[in-house]
């Protein structure tokens, strides 16, 4: 082969390694073999895993993005009768419900019953219990029935079964991801709520976060609620409360939010994170929930998911 | 025969999602993590250093925010439109840069704080980070044209569009970039040994 011929081949292989083809290699010389290796090493190469703070960036993105997408208000025009009724509503809200207003100044999003206020999250607030040397043996069992009902021991329900169990039509996913199983479907009893639980499951190998994730999980909460539920004032520190829009009501995105803390061997605190999608409609709270970070399982994806849902 | 390996996502025509990105915070979120990996990467064969590449890839996606009402899906495809700006981004960067003493790349120690332990991942980091001192020593263009080719995947033609060269003037550099990288690489083993 020429000079022109050997370019002309080569770019050609490039190609197919870019396009993960699989490259000829017979009767090449080692020189030309060397040149496709240092190709095949520089479309395999990956940096974002170094990039420091992507997360935090992209949450200030979303951020900006998500204020900018609220259209512009147009200028109301009140009449004095809606004004009057209006200030007559916020003087009856004000003094009729004292437990709402004394944690309003914090509430960053509130979808349905959940109200999300600037505060540390339940994963942080026992850590910070843990480490300030308090004799907390056990994390207050309420949070953990406020958050991940799915980490009760639960059963596998047909649809039929977990409907009759919680008296109200449960919800099915109709379009999961290629390679999840369903794990577990029930329902939970958590005082003043019924709670649909239903969890797909995908064994990963090699497992992800340095072996400590060997599953990727989708789950589904479908939770009764009316005016008389108590609201669920989550805490979710400095994690920002992304707005959206879900099966076309408003809806809450809150990526990579601790959900509950863990000690390696050498004590050390760490969190299990997981990106949570929330939105309220037809008289039940939904949450929609994996541990797989977006970069896997984008928003997308979960809106995809949301979707599909059907009773 | 090759085997050959990818562990980042090609480009795709994005100028649907690209036109609802500033109004859904999905779209953007979308946009966001299929464009992160390869930007950065972009990036990072055109600096060699990972806190510089980490800065200008936020600088791209800012300017995208500030630029995204401007795009026409029908004068270019996203990703090379993206791409553009990050090109712009590195350019002025350099421009910057041009007479200021050059600081010694951190990358080796980057490498390292990030690595999990395996062995195979430490011989991976070591040939990633030979990789990256290679490409420091190519010319900007060439650093450019293989930064353009390896992250952004774009075609010949696309980076002779982009960078105003001839369509087989890009096949050619890329070629003896890749030999000389090839013998960068050749002579950085044998120093070693």
């Amino acid at each position: 082969m020429n000079d022109k011929e050997t370019i002309h081949r080569f770019n050609e292989d490039l190609n197919k390694i870019l396009n993960h083809q699989t490259v000829e290699m017979d009767g090449v010389s080692t020189d030309y073999a060397q040149v496709l290796q240092v190709a095949n090493q520089l479309s395999a190469f990956s940096s974002a895993s170094l990039s420091q703070g992507r997360l935090h960036f992209k949450q200030h993105l979303l951020e900006t993005v998500t204020n900018k997408s609220r259209a512009p208000q147009a200028k109301p025009r009140f009449s004095f009768v809606s004004a009057l009724g209006i200030f007559l509503l916020l003087a009856f809200f004000s003094l009729a419900i004292p437990p709402v207003r004394t944690f309003a100044q914090e509430i960053v999003q509130n979808i349905g019953n959940f109200f999300f206020v600037d505060q540390p999250t339940d994963a942080e607030n026992y850590v910070s219990t843990m480490q300030s040397g308090m004799p907390t043996a056990t994390p207050d069992p309420t949070i953990v029935a406020k958050i991940t009902p799915q980490f009760y021991e639960t059963k596998l329900l047909s649809a039929a079964e977990a409907s009759a169990k919680a008296g109200y039509s449960v919800y099915t996913i109709g379009d999961m991801p290629d390679g999840y199983t369903l794990s577990t479907r029930d329902v939970l009893f958590t005082g003043q709520t019924i709670t649909a639980d239903t969890s797909y499951r995908m064994e990963l190998d090699p497992p992800l976060n340095d072996g400590l994730q060997s599953a990727a999980i989708i789950a589904l909460e479908q939770t009764l609620t009316d005016a008389t539920t108590d609201p669920w004032i989550t805490g979710t520190g400095d994690i920002p409360v992304i707005e959206v829009s879900v099966r076309g009501v408003k809806g809450a995105w809150i990526e990579q939010i601790p959900i509950y803390p863990f000690q390696n061997e050498e004590g050390a605190w760490g969190y299990v994170r997981w990106n949570q999608l929330i939105w309220s409609e037809n008289g039940f709270t939904f949450v929609l929930q994996t541990n797989l970070p977006a970069e896997i399982l984008p928003l997308e994806e979960m809106l995809k998911i949301a979707k599909s849902l059907a009773p | 025969m090759i085997n050959t390996t990818q562990k980042e996502p090609s480009l795709h025509d994005d100028s649907e999602l690209a036109t609802r990105a500033l109004a859904e915070p999905a779209a953007f979120a979308t946009l966001f993590d299929r464009y992160f990996p390869l930007i950065h990467k972009y990036v990072l064969y055109r600096v060699g250093d990972v806190n510089t590449a980490d800065d200008l890839t936020s600088e791209v996606f800012e300017a995208l925010m500030t630029a995204l009402p401007r795009y026409k899906p029908d004068k270019a495809p996203f990703g090379a439109w993206l791409f553009g700006i990050a090109r712009h981004a590195v350019n002025d960067h350099h421009r910057n840069q041009k007479n200021k003493r050059e600081v010694h790349s951190e990358v080796m120690d980057q490498l390292i704080a990030n690595d999990p332990l395996p062995e195979e991942a430490s011989l991976s980091l070591e040939a990633d980070h030979r990789l990256l001192t290679a490409l420091k020593q190519l010319t900007n263009r060439e650093k450019d044209i293989i930064a353009l080719k390896f992250a952004a995947n774009l075609t010949n033609r696309q980076i002779a569009k982009l960078t105003t060269l001839g369509e087989s003037n890009v096949g050619v550099i890329l070629y003896r970039s890749m030999q000389q990288l090839r013998q960068l690489l050749n002579e950085m083993e044998k120093n070693d040994e």
